[in-house]
């Protein structure tokens, strides 16, 4: 059998790339060009701070990928792109057949009225060791093309969509605005579509808690505005009798989880999961949602009606701003990082 | 005893000058005879009009007085060390029953479940009247034997009576198709208990993704399921069912609301608790089939065993409500509990699967209420609640 020279050139290039070591770093810059509407990385160069570490944020905010975003959105933007991201990502899940889950922030937000809660600017969603192999194995660095029809958008743009309904609670001028500003930004998405990046850290196989440079194994990437989604794997917990009779195994519970950002959970509160909905999106929770979330977040995370400038109107069910138009603590990047704290203490 | 004094004129005789020592004999008076002799030395600590008062006290009511005083002291004691924290903390509950927190659970509204009904309303005409009888039956995981049992027992009449079961009618036990097989024939009402929930949620999960062609497989078992996803116990569970069965465990809501009786009011029977001061309608459906115990600070409630049962709290609230605002609920799940009877909660767990009772609480049309119960005979399955 005689090959062309070709493609035993190609065959000959194709092994010392398989053999070569892991990235270290996320995709670069100069790789994305044409994918992202910048012109400058705006990332964090942790080159010699942080060797190992993957994905990095921006330059300005933690919950903004550097690659793809100049500067933070206003809220009213942000809450309109995170949807679009969040509704994305449970599609293409359900389409690859990947398991995939609502928690921390996001599931709080669930649980008080199924929405993305105002103040959150990230969401979190877990997969498990099968479902992330299949995204490292097969979908790694995939762009995902949504046209405007594809996220929910007719192609006229003279039926203005408010989609959160925030527009309404708020007054005079600045409702006006706030509308303008979203049928601007829904006539735009509407025509041209979004695209979404996957990309896997290579160090999800690591399972190990003490890799904490690399506790999120994937991203999905809104590349017009760099807002993206962590998702994390939940692990299984090696047994620690290794050498158990395979009855007492099978008649014992399953073995707990964990996750690398040293999250443990008890065996039976994740699985198996409840389908439920979140801003109308189709997804799964937690079996045991209430317990994972006092573990989380304390007992008063499900009591209390008042966070930072915020009030949960009960007969309503969303979370309404309290100084009229509410919205001058919005940047308030102190208290943020006090949720953060809190979240990943 | 010789005094000088005695002898003005001793001086002219000569009297020898040992007899001039007085030697004080009359002043050494220790006769045994005298009561002094017995008498408490004055140790002068007591001054001495308090000791004649103390003196004069007879005996008896002195001893008293000592044993009173330790009586005190053991009091003093034992309140300080045990009654006195268990008074405090008893207030301390009957407080917190008693006021509505500021910020208290409840006040979230979650968009719910797929494929789960919260609420239902019983028919109507299975309300006890003229000779009808309800009969509500605690978990019979899978033991249909001695649900059969039971059954006879209480001359259960298809046309006149109506079973509700309290939730976990599976697993555990050795028959749990067979359990909803019966359901099926008597046409019994439900409720959705833990089990129920968990096998559901399990066959959901591993179910093809593309929906079954086939609509005539509602009688064939369940062969289908995707292996690799959920606990391989439920799933072999789920194997033993029709899909025809599964639909009915389907169709067991969260709340069943019973409707009004006579004598006892308002009933609503659930798998294992409610939050006092919800609607039933906004109760997280999770802790409605799986509470035990309720935080009197935060009202969450938790699966946990230590705390304050949810029924106590249940009750409390209930006695405060207008006679016909009250609730009576029907319930299961905590076996560790056993029979707990109580004016606003019936517990009916009695431990069937491990070889305990099966335990049935009938109502008749007057509204009175008949506990009866089976032997169970100990049925092999896993242990767990």
């Amino acid at each position: 059998m005689k090959l062309p020279p070709e493609l035993l050139l190609l065959l000959a290039t194709l092994h010392p790339t398989n053999a070569l070591p892991i990235h270290r770093r996320s995709a670069s810059f100069r790789t994305l060009r044409g994918l992202t509407s910048l012109t400058h990385d705006y990332s964090t160069h942790e080159t010699l701070t942080h060797p190992a570490k993957f994905f990095h944020e921006s330059t300005f905010s933690q919950h903004y990928d550097g690659r793809f975003a100049s500067t933070e959105l206003p809220h009213h933007t942000r809450l309109f792109h995170l949807r679009l991201l969040l509704k994305a990502y449970m599609h293409t899940m359900e389409r690859i057949g990947v398991r995939t889950w609502l928690v921390h922030g996001c599931l709080l937000g669930w649980w008080w009225n199924g929405k993305i809660m105002p103040w959150d600017n990230d969401v979190d969603v877990m997969v498990d060791e099968g479902g992330m192999g299949e995204l490292g194995g097969w979908w790694n660095m995939s762009v995902h093309h949504f046209s405007g029809i594809d996220l929910g958008f007719e192609e006229s743009t003279n039926d203005v969509v408010d989609l959160g309904g925030e527009g309404k609670k708020e007054m005079g001028l600045k409702k006006r605005d706030t509308n303008h500003m979203i049928s601007i930004l829904h006539e735009e998405v509407a025509k041209h579509g979004k695209k979404y990046l996957l990309e896997v850290n290579p160090h999800y196989s690591n399972t190990s808690t003490r890799d904490e440079e690399n506790v999120i194994d994937a991203r999905w990437i809104d590349t017009s505005t760099g807002l993206f989604i962590d998702i994390t794997t939940v692990h299984i917990q090696p047994s620690t009798a290794p050498f158990s009779s395979p009855k007492s195994t099978s008649n014992s519970n399953p073995p707990p989880l964990y996750t690398k950002d040293q999250h443990a959970y008890p065996p039976n509160s994740l699985f198996p999961l409840r389908p439920s909905t979140f801003e109308s999106i189709p997804v799964l929770v937690p079996f045991d949602y209430t317990a994972l979330l006092v573990d989380e977040y304390g007992p008063a995370a499900l009591t209390q009606r008042r966070y930072k400038d915020f009030v949960f109107d009960a007969e309503v069910g969303e979370w309404v701003g309290e100084s009229g138009f509410g919205f001058g603590k919005w940047g308030d990047e102190e208290d943020e990082e006090g949720i953060m704290e809190r979240r990943r203490g | 005893m010789t005094y000088y004094a005695d002898k003005p004129y001793a001086f002219k005789s000569r009297t020898p000058l040992i007899d001039l020592i007085p030697d004080h004999h009359d002043d050494l008076d220790a006769s045994d005879e005298e009561d002094s002799f017995y008498g408490k030395e004055d140790d002068f600590l007591i001054p001495a009009r308090w000791q004649q008062r103390i003196d004069r006290l007879p005996r008896r009511i002195k001893r008293f007085f000592v044993a009173g005083f330790a009586f005190a002291f053991l009091f003093l004691v034992s309140w300080w060390a045990y009654l006195g924290p268990q008074y405090a903390a008893y207030r301390h509950e009957l407080k917190l029953m008693n006021e509505a927190p500021g910020m208290a659970f409840g006040s979230n509204a979650h968009p719910g479940f797929k494929d789960m009904i919260q609420l239902k309303k019983m028919d109507e005409h299975y309300l006890p009247k003229k000779g009808k009888r309800l009969v509500f039956v605690g978990d019979v995981h899978g033991c249909r034997k001695e649900l059969e049992h039971l059954m006879k027992k209480v001359d259960f009449r298809h046309k006149h009576d109506h079973l509700i079961l309290t939730g976990d009618m599976i697993s555990k036990g050795p028959d749990s198709p067979g359990v909803v097989r019966l359901m099926q024939d008597v046409g019994a009402s439900c409720v959705r208990g833990n089990w129920e929930d968990k096998l559901l949620l399990t066959v959901a999960d591993a179910q093809p993704r593309a929906p079954s062609t086939s609509s005539d497989s509602d009688n064939q078992p369940l062969d289908f399921l995707d292996t690799s996803r959920g606990d391989p116990r439920m799933l072999k569970l789920a194997k033993e069912f029709t899909r025809k069965e599964l639909n009915t465990l389907q169709q067991c809501p969260v709340i069943l609301h019973v409707g009004t009786v006579p004598h006892l009011g308002n009933l609503v029977a659930v798998h294992a608790g409610l939050v006092p001061d919800i609607p039933l309608e906004k109760q997280d459906p999770f802790h409605v089939m799986n509470m035990r115990t309720i935080d009197l600070q935060t009202r969450i409630p938790s699966s946990k065993h230590d705390g304050t049962p949810w029924e106590k709290f249940w009750n409390h609230r209930q006695k405060k409500l207008k006679e016909h605002e009250r609730t009576t609920v029907i319930y299961g799940h905590n076996r560790k509990r056993g029979l707990n009877i109580h004016p606003y909660s019936k517990g009916l767990d009695t431990g069937c699967v491990s070889g305990s009772h099966l335990t049935a609480l009938v109502v008749d049309d007057k509204g009175h209420t008949e506990l009866v119960s089976v032997k169970c005979s100990k049925a092999a399955g896993f242990e767990q609640d």
